[in-house]
């Protein structure tokens, strides 16, 4: 196999935007339980943002878990208009007996959006 | 020793500094990427060079980068642009790619995948795609029959695009491969013109 026909990570000479970082520095999420009551909290480095109306929850079998998360930041976006997200941090409430699925997806600005990330935080 | 995330992280730094690149085991080869007549092309599919983007329809970045590669794709004249669907994002970004790659069967791909790339907001529903063919000439119905009549290959197509994503390690969209670089996320118009440059020098050197 020739030189070219390998496929090749690249440190590349171009430097205007970080590289995007691995889903779990970009959106660093902890969870405390108490009881029924779950308290999730993500963490998020600039210039990374979350979309309050993708962070869902859903039990065992699939239903939906209601879940409060408090107003977001609009952003404005001259093409694509409005859309809801946290900057920095954002946190969820959710109270439920059993396990939970948790989803949230979120974007580097004007780099890469990521594959919803699902997490199971189990039942007390 | 340098993994795959340090040589990431020195291309946001490298500015400095001379190209840098490793193989990396594990990832689909240029063959497959690259060579597969299913695949929609924009550009000139006899071009010089190669983009292969990766990407979905519910991604804001994606088709705020859409554009703008689109932009320097035309002005150069010489680029073979793959789009590669990786659907990410569930249900309706399936049904995007499956009206847009019907449309393609009926050679109206690069219309009716632009009018989808301009619909507003990164979460979409059948009615916002309804609503940009609509601005096509082609209805939904007909890119649907048309990607009825050829499903078993297009599904087999995009299980092949997630299969390659998955393969790259990558975490999201867009992400690209041009000529034999992989790069994770967009890239800005200088900064893909950058590549663009980089990757054409490289098969200079390193001719096929």
């Amino acid at each position: 196999m020739s030189f070219f026909l390998a496929l090749l990570v690249v440190a590349a000479p171009v430097a205007a935007r970080e590289a995007p970082l691995p889903p779990a520095q970009a959106f660093a999420m902890t969870y405390v339980r108490q009881g029924d009551a779950v308290q999730v909290r993500w963490v998020m480095p600039k210039g990374y943002y979350l979309y309050r109306e993708h962070i869902t929850a859903s039990d065992a079998q699939g239903r939906t878990v209601k879940i409060r998360t408090p107003n977001g930041t609009m952003k404005a976006d001259p093409t694509f208009g409005p859309v809801e997200v946290y900057y920095g941090t954002a946190r969820a409430d959710i109270r439920h007996k059993g396990a939970i699925t948790l989803s949230y997806r979120g974007c580097q600005a004007d780099g890469l959006c990521y594959i919803p990330v699902r997490v199971v935080i189990p039942a007390r | 020793m340098i993994t795959r995330r340090h040589m990431l992280a020195l291309g946001a730094a490298a500015t400095a500094f001379p190209l840098t690149a490793t193989a990396q085991p594990g990832f689909p080869t240029l063959q497959e990427v690259t060579v597969d007549p299913d695949v929609p092309v924009l550009g000139n599919p006899n071009g010089d060079l190669t983009i292969v983007e990766y990407f979905d329809y519910q991604c804001s970045v994606c088709k705020h980068a859409h554009f703008d590669l689109l932009n320097i794709v035309k002005a150069d004249g010489h680029i073979r642009w793959m789009m590669r669907d990786w659907i990410i994002f569930g249900e309706v970004s399936t049904y995007a790619a499956q009206v847009a790659l019907g449309a393609q069967k009926l050679g109206v791909y690069e219309t009716v995948s632009s009018a989808l790339m301009r619909i507003p907001g990164g979460n979409l529903n059948k009615g916002d795609i309804f609503g940009a063919m609509m601005q096509t000439g082609l209805s939904p119905a007909d890119a649907l029959k048309a990607y009825r009549a050829d499903q078993a290959r297009i599904d087999a197509l995009l299980a092949r695009n997630a299969v390659q994503a998955e393969g790259f390690g990558f975490s999201g969209t867009p992400s690209f491969i041009i000529g034999n670089a992989v790069y994770r996320g967009a890239l800005s118009p200088n900064d893909m013109k950058q590549a663009i440059a980089d990757a054409r020098q490289r098969q200079k050197a390193t001719p096929v």
